[in-house]
């Protein structure tokens, strides 16, 4: 039972990366596939406060989520630019320099060969070492950010964002300036992703480059597109979909090199089949 | 209502998965050991000869009397952080006590891990320098990158000559430690690194690095790669016609999909191995040969090389592991690995030092007609 709380946290994290990719993909229609490297930026931060300057765990998040919404700020202000499938090779272009960063800067990162030994979080004495404490905590982060979620897309900031999405034209005609919306929740987003990261850090104890290279992204992609975009309990629900789906393979039986190939199919198979029949996801209300 | 549908869907997925959780049981007591390899992947050929040499050691056991071994495998692709959750299935769910791991990167991530829970790892194929800690849970049966660059460098500089080398690595846990390593030795016996290019893993195209390194006129090019990658660089320099020799570490080693991606290229590739292929002085490697000819088909290179040395860790695990109360004592496991002495295996003779490596014995080969014969 207890390998259920570590698959619990496992999906908490998963639906809490993809409800920040969901605001800028089902919110305002821009389809960013480096998400990951946002997670990446703030995780790596983490892991070296902690690790290196001991450093209590939530202010190396704050510092983690602060230099992730920097990085987009800066990116941000470049892709806001770009429309439509620009934006998408855009994005693209940033997870590979990101990626080439955390391989390469590797007095820094240690390369390949990642940061291991990376200490749960502690605070007042109370330390989350044990999962079912450090899968409240991430069932409570995922609770705070659905409900900041929530609260921004409601808003008339949120309204502007849908507009966005449906014509941006439109919306600049109207005197909004796109550009500013554009940005403000590419940097919220990877704020969100950035808090997810420092979060991802100290759960596997472990980081390397692969975790927040652009494979990442397109899952983060697919629990979004899966569970419905546009809509917040979708990636909830794409998450626990998808990683009920892809680990209880390894109970049902297979051989295990079979078991591994048949994850790939499925999740290959899956998002052929939604395309097909489901465009929306399972829960979504808008289509790309 | 449609919502009502999706939300039933979702949540018959996770009774099922439930479901499948309690159906996992040990009905005999055997002893459970984990082993986590890349089964898929770029390096999926590597997983398979170890899981090879595990299964023949397995059938091999458990003909003799005693408490049965019965491994469960887990499929890490080599990724580690995909390894995280599978050794947490393994550990929480089927109560191992001893896992083998495949790779660098996997083993370092799953150290803090196992020393956290007293699990015996045993690395198979674990290079890194970092991996050796003093008196923990972790052990490998695998040359430390360290160890085998000593007496690389030591072959480069004083039996070859070769004063001034050109390094090329795959960019991952083992290219880069090795490189570092060799880079260590060679300037300390004096000699000098002129040269150093690197490979994204999975590469297909070198000839920019290639090019490099041609120009930069180095007695000898030293590589430290994957066999695939390995193979294709050896072919494509032959292309620009680079004449200066290669040397390689061990991990170039591999089967038919080396010799099929070098062409006829990798004729005189030097090569460090820790295992001996020769079988005519001894008994212990022939025996390892010919049960895995029986079994599977005529190991050479990579093949015997990884296989070998599962083979060898299994059998060691099991006489440790017999000896102790596998479910609560792993302290003892521990102990009783440390207490190895000059064990004659498939891959050579095996005494664990303090931080659980091995103090091996290394051969130079040299690529022949196809295959690897002793220089």
């Amino acid at each position: 039972m207890e390998y259920f709380i570590h698959l619990a946290i496992l999906f908490s994290l998963s639906a809490l990366f993809a409800i920040s990719l969901d605001l800028l993909i089902g919110y305002t229609g821009l389809i960013s596939v480096t998400q990951a490297s946002f997670g990446g930026v703030s995780a790596y931060t983490v892991a070296l406060l902690t690790i290196e300057y001991h450093v209590n765990f939530f202010i190396a998040m704050l510092a983690g989520v602060l230099l992730a919404s920097l990085t987009a700020l800066i990116v941000g202000f470049v892709f806001s630019r770009f429309r439509g499938d620009y934006y998408i090779l855009g994005t693209i272009g940033f997870s590979y320099i990101a990626f080439s960063v955390f391989l390469n800067w590797q007095s820094l990162t240690g390369g390949p060969l990642g940061i291991p030994g990376i200490p749960r979080p502690e605070i007042f004495g109370f330390a989350f070492s044990d999962n079912t404490a450090f899968l409240a905590l991430t069932i409570g982060t995922l609770g705070l950010l659905y409900l900041c979620s929530r609260f921004i897309v409601n808003s008339s900031f949120g309204r502007v964002l849908k507009a966005i999405r449906e014509d941006e034209e439109a919306v600049s005609v109207f005197g909004y300036r796109a550009l500013f919306y554009k940005l403000a929740i590419f940097v919220i987003a990877a704020a969100m992703m950035g808090i997810g990261g420092a979060l991802y850090a100290p759960f596997l104890t472990y980081i390397d480059p692969f975790a927040f290279g652009l494979t990442p992204s397109i899952y983060i992609l697919t629990v979004v597109i899966l569970g419905g975009l546009g809509s917040l309990r979708g990636p909830i629900v794409g998450a626990g979909v998808l990683i009920a789906l892809l680990e209880g393979l390894r109970f049902a039986g297979f051989p295990p090199d079979v078991s591994a190939q048949l994850q790939q199919l499925i999740y290959g198979l899956l998002l052929v089949g939604l395309m097909l029949y489901r465009p929306q996801g399972l829960l979504g209300e808008f289509r790309l | 209502m449609k919502n009502i549908q999706i939300y039933l869907i979702a949540a018959v997925f996770f009774i099922a998965l439930v479901g499948i959780f309690l159906f996992q049981k040990n009905p005999r007591n055997d002893i459970l050991i984990g082993a986590i390899l890349p089964l898929s992947g770029n390096s999926a050929d590597q997983g398979e000869w170890v899981k090879n040499g595990l299964d023949l050691a397995v059938a091999q056991i458990n003909q003799a009397s005693g408490a049965k071994i019965k491994i469960l495998y887990e499929d890490s692709q080599g990724v580690p952080t995909q390894t995280i959750s599978a050794y947490e299935k393994l550990r929480l769910e089927n109560h191992i006590s001893i896992v083998i791991t495949w790779g660098s990167g996997v083993g370092l991530a799953l150290t803090p891990l196992v020393n956290r829970d007293h699990v015996v790892q045993m690395g198979v194929a674990t290079a890194a320098d970092a991996y050796s800690t003093p008196d923990d849970f972790t052990f490998r049966n695998f040359p430390s990158a360290s160890s085998e660059s000593d007496f690389l460098s030591s072959v480069v500089f004083n039996q070859l000559h070769a004063k001034k080398t050109a390094v090329i690595k795959i960019n991952n846990d083992y290219g880069v430690s090795s490189a570092v390593a060799f880079k260590k030795a060679y300037e300390g016996i004096g000699g000098a690194v002129i040269a150093e290019e690197s490979f994204e893993s999975g590469a297909s195209d070198f000839r920019s690095q290639l090019t490099k390194v041609k120009t930069a006129h180095s007695d000898i090019i030293y590589i430290a790669s994957y066999p695939m990658e390995g193979g294709l660089l050896l072919r494509q320099a032959k292309e620009l016609s680079i004449t200066t020799p290669f040397i390689a570490s061990v991990a170039i080693m591999g089967g038919k999909s080396f010799f099929d991606a070098a062409g006829g290229a990798s004729q005189g590739l030097l090569v460090v191995s820790s295992v001996p292929v020769s079988t005519a002085s001894n008994p212990e490697v022939a025996e390892f040969v010919k049960a895995y000819s029986d079994a599977f088909s005529a190991p050479q290179g990579g093949t015997q090389l990884y296989a070998a040395r599962a083979y060898d860790a299994l059998k060691i695990l099991a006489v440790a592991a017999r000896a102790c109360n596998v479910a609560t004592d792993t302290e003892c496991i521990k102990q009783k690995l440390f207490a190895t002495k000059a064990y004659k295996g498939a891959g050579g003779s095996i005494t664990f030092d303090k931080n659980g490596d091995i103090t091996a014995g290394f051969h130079l080969l040299k690529v022949e007609n196809g295959s690897f014969v002793n220089y």
